[in-house]
């Protein structure tokens, strides 16, 4: 039950941040129907509105600043004015020049890809064999996917960086990406998408005499595009923004 | 760990399919031969392989690593020797004053950071539920938008917000004619002002999932309630937050669990853990001791010790979310 929580909280997530295949979004829709708005007074209405234009600007205006001080003149970067005036782009040229921005780019982007496109494999094809057979070991190995949860950066960093230097690996790409080819998260979200899977269409499926490697690449991927997508998505941005490497200089 | 773990309901008729695909002929029903049923029986085993054996290498095997570690003296240079010391790393990081002090900071930023991950979540989700779709979406995606900005970009910004000659942030004290507070760099202020940044961080993913918690709540519970004459306010405290449970306690483990580790990046850009260890939580205080002491020993035993108490803490949550979650069945 403890997992089913897991998991069911991965779906909502991905609820939200796709449109899913089966119709949550009708719900959401009844829902906001059904929710009667304030008609006596507005003032409940105006002070929701108050409240989250302060949430909104709490969130976005360090946001805002991180634009407005990329466009003002070199020098004045501190400057506190709302907006930059006369505005430039010396800052943006700056960073051209004195930064390969190209390559920081493509390095970001190729670690990210790869490491997006692997993980998205190797969370299929584990989230495949958890929701669809009953095998000597599952619970273990199960329990053994989330308690990687536990096992913070800071325990692994030092027999990891030895590892990683004992390879030849350390200041490579090699030497990222491959510590982190699976990630638990994947694994345990798609295997609730996965267990969701009609089983009408399994059943035609073998009808038809597919094995369970032609099932899952004709049958249910096809069916399970968007949370595929999402956790890609979500696999893709975590990746560009990863900071806690494997190979922490010292 | 795993007595709480495992209890899944199995999906019966899914397994029972794949198992009738795995032994016999499709259409025949014929039973394979001994050969090809051993081969029907591995596949799960080979599709978990890839995963499993980097969780292993990158994860487990360090882990074990860290424990042997830990009985060791060893500056990490690879010409040194390491020395068995026995468990004399533990006695000596159970006496660190270090330890304490973070201890206790890291239970603040657990504390500090409940408001941006269940109390705030929850009362942006309830008001922005209620209001018409285009307005909820746009203060959503408002508050959701720090979430993209990388800790090294959000470190920056809050840098020069809180900057004291002109930052943004320092202006409404200076209009108060009070002198600009260095809130990075004071030791009462440091914890708050981290806190804060990392709050400001998390509170989009939170409401992304109490929202997405509150949209699957069945919508006749509240129907039913409404028809039989409740309040507004009686309907939310009766029947949505406790259909919200779940979610809820998914979120306090979450910020249990993870709050040391989510920390630990905005810890490194914006403090270094100081002033004088003020938001040196214990995985900032793992990492200075292993890359900064280089005293890999201390660090591995003081690693171990957390692994077990998270370990243990998590399941303390886990049962605790049994007791509390209502569920909708």
């Amino acid at each position: 039950m403890t997992i089913d929580r897991f998991g069911s909280a991965t779906v909502m997530l991905l609820v939200d941040a796709a449109p899913a295949p089966w119709p949550t979004d009708i719900a959401d829709v009844t829902a906001a129907v059904a929710a009667p708005r304030a008609r006596r007074s507005p003032w409940p209405r105006v002070r929701a509105h108050a409240f989250m234009t302060a949430v909104a600007l709490f969130s976005c205006f360090p946001i805002y600043w991180m634009f407005v001080t990329g466009l003002r003149q070199r020098g004045r970067e501190y400057d506190s004015s709302l907006i930059p005036f006369p505005p430039s782009l010396d800052g943006v040229r700056y960073v051209f020049e004195t930064l390969d921005v190209w390559r920081l780019l493509a390095n970001t982007f190729f670690f990210a890809i790869v490491v997006t496109l692997a993980q998205l494999l190797t969370s299929i094809f584990a989230a495949y064999a958890f929701a669809r057979w009953e095998f000597f070991g599952k619970r273990v190995l199960f329990a053994a996917f989330l308690a990687t949860w536990l096992v913070p950066f800071q325990v692994t960093m030092i027999p990891n960086y030895v590892l990683l230097s004992e390879r030849g690996w350390l200041n490579s790409l090699t030497g990222i990406i491959v510590p982190q080819l699976a990630g638990a998260y994947g694994v345990l979200m798609l295997r609730q998408h996965f267990k969701s899977f009609p089983s009408e269409l399994l059943d035609a499926a073998r009808l038809d005499g597919k094995g369970a490697w032609s099932t899952l690449w004709r049958v249910i991927l096809p069916n399970m595009q968007a949370p595929i997508t999402a956790l890609g998505l979500l696999l893709f941005v975590t990746a560009c923004r990863c900071w806690c490497s494997a190979t922490p200089t010292p | 760990m795993t007595d709480t773990l495992v209890l899944v309901p199995v999906d019966n008729a899914a397994v029972d399919l794949a198992d009738r695909v795995a032994e016999r002929e499709p259409l025949t029903g014929r039973r394979r031969p001994f050969l090809e049923r051993a081969r029907a029986r591995t596949i799960p085993y080979l599709l978990l392989l890839p995963a499993a054996l980097t969780l292993l290498v990158w994860t487990y095997r360090p882990l074990v690593e860290t424990l042997r570690l830990s009985f060791y003296d060893w500056n990490m240079m690879p010409t040194s020797d390491r020395v068995w010391v026995g468990t004399d790393n533990y006695r000596d990081i159970v006496q660190l004053p270090e330890l304490r002090r973070s201890l206790s900071v890291t239970g603040w930023m657990m504390l500090g950071l409940v408001p941006f991950t269940i109390v705030l979540p929850v009362v942006i989700s309830l008001l922005t539920h209620r209001m018409r779709p285009r307005s909820r979406t746009l203060y959503r995606a408002a508050v959701f938008t720090p979430v993209l900005i990388t800790p090294v970009v959000a470190a920056a910004v809050w840098r020069w917000l809180l900057n004291t000659s002109g930052g943004a942030y320092q202006k409404p004290i200076e209009w108060l004619g009070r002198e600009p507070i260095n809130w990075l760099r004071e030791e009462r202020t440091a914890l708050i002002a981290v806190i804060l940044i990392a709050g400001w961080k998390m509170l989009g993913f939170a409401t992304l999932m109490v929202s997405a918690g509150l949209s699957s709540i069945d919508s006749s519970y509240h129907e039913a309630a409404a028809i039989d004459g409740a309040s507004e306010r009686r309907i939310r405290w009766r029947i949505t937050l406790p259909l919200l449970s779940p979610t809820l306690t998914f979120m306090g483990l979450m910020t249990v669990l993870l709050t040391a580790q989510w920390l630990f990046p905005l810890i490194d850009l914006l403090t270094k853990g100081g002033p004088i260890g003020a938001t040196t939580n214990v995985y900032y205080l793992l990492y200075t001791m292993g890359f900064t002491s280089f005293d890999a020993g201390l660090s591995s035993a003081a690693g171990v010790l957390f692994f077990i108490a998270f370990g243990l803490l998590a399941m303390g949550c886990l049962k605790l979310m049994d007791r509390l979650s209502f569920y909708d069945n």
